[in-house]
């Protein structure tokens, strides 16, 4: 076994050969080569819970150049690693010791290993693990485009779209809305797989993804969500089947909805709320206002009666501004919009 | 590791013959290796890497659970190895549809930790998340040992108070010299009817030969420890006690058990919890570091009285 001043001398190839021959060994038959992989007994490093617990505690030993070198010989290792020569364990656990190891910097071969080459097409359980540890460094530069193109990528599983979404949406939420149209198709695939499948317990999971993934995208600042609302031309987008129409109705039109739209009287503006902080909420300055008041109140024949009357009546509650919008709005020419909108409905 | 063997005879836990048979297969292997580590030897020799290929672990059996006993156990790891060896990979490729991503070791944030807490549970829910084939104990994937623990014997009143840090507090209880600052620990709990079922299950109180840590010790004299002994139960060293000078020579910590590595799928009543990060250091200061607990072990004896023992107990 190399001491811990031999292993400070080595470089990213030294590395990368040294933890090959000990994977290798380790996933091998011979009983006492597994025994002796990873031991670091000697250095004064138990074996602790697994190899990977040894070579996390050795990485701590190694001088500032050592773990410089021993993070570069990983990524050589996930880069070079040859198909039938390595276990798919072995490479479960280069891809595990890259985040114990916080090595941001080798997280794009994640992109051209994993969602482009043999090793993610044949074992997708190691693009989850390469999500997971996308997952703990959520914000970064380096996990959030990699998260972009790893979901965009050849080999990447619909189904896993969820939590590549959350790992986006929070790393950069001013890019919520562009990051779920981007990843549209992969929702849309899923969602149309369960229900094709008819399978309740399925569906269950769906649901109960879409319920999770709604609670984080209700904590992004309101303001985002108000300026992605705004680009919403007509209601045909909220009551569309595709998974923008679910995401956009399952935030804002089902009963219990954790964001709604009310009239706030102090402003006189239109507010999106949060339902559970109703002390969070967001002006609205636009001009489809109207439509989305609606909504909240469930009055789509309103829409196409006669709006001068409503204003008559109702001004007390709506305020001159939703006058003034309604009578905007409610032009011949916005008619057909609304009709569309209580057909969906 | 001298007064432990020491006491795993006087206790009458271990024969001396066997002790005597294991001293002279490290003899041999010292011989081959003269430069070698003394303790990784009696490591290696516990494990049967000896002329004989004869493993020395569990070797104070414990009479068995019974096949209802409802007693809880638990074993704990970190994160990383709960994410590692213990999630099917089956479950993570998306045979189940919908895999819930868990990241290796939970955002440390307060958000985080519920996260990780709610994913866990979402996970451990399903009925395939456990990995095929896959065994809990030390060192994974191939464990020698598995620890196991039990809170049958009631809370410990003479435990120092953690406020809100149980990842410190399981850390020191159990002894888990070797968890640091920042690991996160989860708890594996499950029946003791469950491991009655296992064909070929051992179970023992542990003695010197069972791998324990640079912690670990075979006998307490504390009234706690008694009990557990009664019981066919070792006592960890409580870390926390340990450091606080306070404690007034009394550290036992948890009841403590050495079983053959149990595989999951026998596990029928498993569940998961994260306890916690380890917010503190241990065996670090002056009074509590390897010299410190070598010199508490000692007990005011000297080395060589304790191998004059040793070696009248061989017969030597």
């Amino acid at each position: 076994m190399n001491s811990l001043d031999q292993l400070n001398k080595f470089d990213a190839e030294n590395f990368e050969n040294w933890l090959r021959v000990q994977l290798i060994a380790l996933y091998g038959n011979e009983v006492r080569a597994r025994y002796a992989a990873f031991d670091f007994r000697d250095l004064g490093v138990p074996r602790g819970d697994s190899h990977i617990d040894a070579l996390h505690r050795l990485f701590r030993r190694l001088s500032d150049q050592g773990k410089a070198q021993f993070q570069a010989g990983l990524e050589r290792l996930l880069r070079n690693a040859c198909y039938d020569e390595l276990s798919r364990d072995a490479m479960a656990d280069v891809i595990q010791l890259i985040g114990l190891t916080k090595y941001l910097h080798a997280f794009n071969a994640f992109v051209s290993i994993l969602g482009y080459g043999a090793w993610g097409e044949n074992h997708p359980e190691l693009i989850y693990d390469a999500l997971s540890v996308l997952m703990m460094f959520e914000g970064s530069d380096e996990a959030y485009e990699t998260t972009k193109a790893l979901a965009t990528s050849r080999n990447f599983p619909d189904n896993m779209v969820f939590d590549a979404y959350l790992i986006l949406a929070r790393s950069r939420p001013e890019k919520a809305r562009e990051n779920f149209t981007l990843l549209g198709y992969r929702f849309d695939s899923v969602c149309k797989n369960i229900e094709d499948s008819g399978d309740i317990e399925q569906k269950k999971q769906l649901d109960a993804r879409w319920d999770s993934l709604v609670r984080v995208v209700t904590s992004l600042p309101l303001s985002q969500m108000v300026s992605d609302i705004a680009t919403i031309e007509d209601c045909s987008t909220i009551f569309s089947s595709r998974s923008i129409g679910r995401l956009y109705r399952n935030l804002l039109i089902k009963e219990n909805a954790p964001l709604m739209f009310q009239w706030s009287r102090d402003l006189d503006e239109g507010v999106l709320v949060d339902r559970a902080q109703p002390k969070r909420m967001e002006s609205i300055k636009n001009n489809h206002f109207l439509p989305v008041y609606y909504m909240t109140i469930g009055q789509f024949g309103m829409l196409e009666d006669r709006y001068e009357s409503y204003c008559r009546v109702n001004a007390d509650s709506i305020g001159p501004k939703a006058c003034a919008r309604l009578e905007n709005i409610c032009s011949p020419l916005r008619l057909p919009t609304f009709g569309a909108m209580r057909t969906a409905a | 590791m001298a007064i432990n063997m020491l006491a795993s005879v006087e206790q009458g836990l271990v024969a001396s013959d066997r002790l005597k048979e294991f001293l002279s297969f490290c003899a041999k292997r010292l011989d081959q290796e003269p430069g070698k580590n003394p303790i990784i030897i009696i490591e290696d020799v516990s494990c049967g890497e000896n002329d004989a290929n004869r493993r020395f672990l569990r070797q104070c059996r414990s009479r068995p659970f019974a096949d209802d006993e409802t007693k809880k156990l638990s074993n704990t790891m970190n994160s990383v190895s709960f994410h590692r060896f213990v999630l099917n990979s089956s479950y993570k490729s998306g045979k189940n549809v919908l895999p819930v991503v868990l990241p290796p070791i939970p955002v440390d944030s307060e958000s985080g930790i519920a996260e990780y807490r709610e994913r866990l549970s979402l996970i451990t829910k399903e009925s395939d998340w456990k990995a095929l084939g896959a065994m809990i104990g030390r060192p994974l994937p191939e464990p020698a040992n598995c620890w196991i623990t039990s809170d049958h014997f009631g809370i410990d009143k003479s435990s120092p108070l953690y406020q809100s840090d149980p990842g410190t507090q399981a850390r020191d209880e159990l002894g888990l010299i070797d968890n640091v600052e920042g690991d996160f620990l989860l708890r594996l709990n499950f029946l003791a009817k469950d491991i009655a079922s296992i064909c070929e299950h051992e179970m023992a109180r542990p003695v010197f030969s069972d791998l324990g840590n640079r912690r670990f010790r075979v006998y307490q004299s504390s009234s706690r420890a008694i009990a557990y002994a009664r019981d066919g139960w070792g006592a960890t060293m409580h870390l926390g006690k340990f450091r606080n000078t306070a404690s007034h020579n009394e550290y036992t910590g948890a009841c403590e058990r050495v079983s053959s590595a149990l595989p999951l799928e026998s596990l029928s009543s498993l569940t998961v919890e994260l306890i916690g990060k380890v917010k503190r250091g241990a065996g670090e200061e002056a009074h509590d570091n390897d010299d410190g607990y070598a010199e508490e072990l000692l007990g005011g004896r000297d080395k060589q009285s304790i191998k004059a023992e040793l070696l009248k107990k061989i017969g030597g």
